[in-house]
């Protein structure tokens, strides 16, 4: 079952019913999955920008009620795919998390926006390119 | 206090009596020892949102902490699987079940564990009860009173801030 030349899997799956939970889970799930992928700390306070924005929008965004977050990190960076989402759900998401002065957030700070589907995939790469 | 339901002679039994709802919130990982320090950090984010009184927060971390060793020691043995752990508020309790794929809760002779880890959660928990669910996957399911006092023996009930 499991390949002992595969590389370790740093992921976790979070499916939220009661919104208010959102924010505190899967804050401490993505900081913990980054750090321990050796994200730098100036891109874990990225990380946690972009989870707290996830966590204050996508509920308003979900097709059915609930939000999963699927989180992956890897030495490159993290991944962020959230769903499932209504119809244009993604674009919305997006366009939601935009502050006065600032600008869009997830733009902003994510290497990656991109709507797949009923999901919105974030990626944040750890180092420049 | 203590009303633990342990599996009979014939094993763990399908708890598909109970009702299905869908959990206030689910974490899945893969079974591996450092995730189960993930789970335990999460809980801590239940708590925080929930205003769980710390005592029984503490009883909450140390349970599921019990179960989901459980899984990373016994339920694949050297190969990969998933751990899913859900939680669900109902009336002041708080009801969280472990799951894993693999080869359940069964005696093995050549466990590294001292076998603590059930009685232990059975004495932090209110209820408890081990068997398969739907998908036949072993289920660890733990309810706590959470807005109960620190000790049994307290004189009244505090509030705990619930909604």
């Amino acid at each position: 079952m499991s390949d002992a030349s595969a590389p370790v899997a740093n992921e976790a799956t979070l499916t939220v019913r009661l919104h208010e939970l959102l924010g505190p889970v899967l804050g401490r799930v993505v900081g913990m999955l980054a750090a321990r992928a050796q994200c730098p700390i100036d891109r874990l306070d990225d990380a946690l920008l972009l989870t707290d924005a996830v966590a204050a929008h996508a509920p308003a965004h979900a097709a059915n009620g609930r939000v999963t977050v699927h989180v992956r990190a890897d030495e490159e960076g993290l991944s962020l795919r959230v769903g499932a989402l209504r119809e244009g759900g993604a674009e919305e998401l997006v366009e939601s998390a935009a502050l006065p002065g600032v600008g869009n957030v997830f733009r902003q700070v994510a290497s990656d926006v991109r709507a797949e589907g009923g999901e919105l995939v974030l990626h944040l790469a750890f180092r420049s390119a | 206090m203590m009303q633990a339901e342990a599996p009979g002679p014939g094993g763990p039994f399908p708890l598909g009596h109970q009702e299905h709802q869908t959990p206030d919130f689910e974490l899945t990982l893969p079974a591996r020892a450092e995730n189960v320090a993930v789970v335990r950090h999460a809980f801590g984010g239940l708590g925080e949102a929930l205003a769980v009184p710390d005592h029984a927060l503490a009883d909450v971390k140390l349970a599921v902490t019990e179960a989901c060793t459980n899984v990373v020691v016994h339920a694949y043995g050297e190969n990969e699987g998933p751990m899913a752990v859900s939680a669900e508020l109902r009336d002041g309790r708080l009801t969280v079940v472990v799951a894993d794929e693999g080869r359940g809760i069964l005696p093995r002779p050549d466990s590294p564990g001292l076998g603590l880890g059930l009685p232990l959660i059975a004495t932090l928990a209110e209820s408890l009860e081990l068997g398969t669910g739907e998908g036949d996957e072993t289920e660890v399911r733990m309810t706590f009173v959470l807005d109960g006092p620190p000790e049994a023996d307290a004189p009244a009930a505090t509030e705990s801030g619930l909604a």
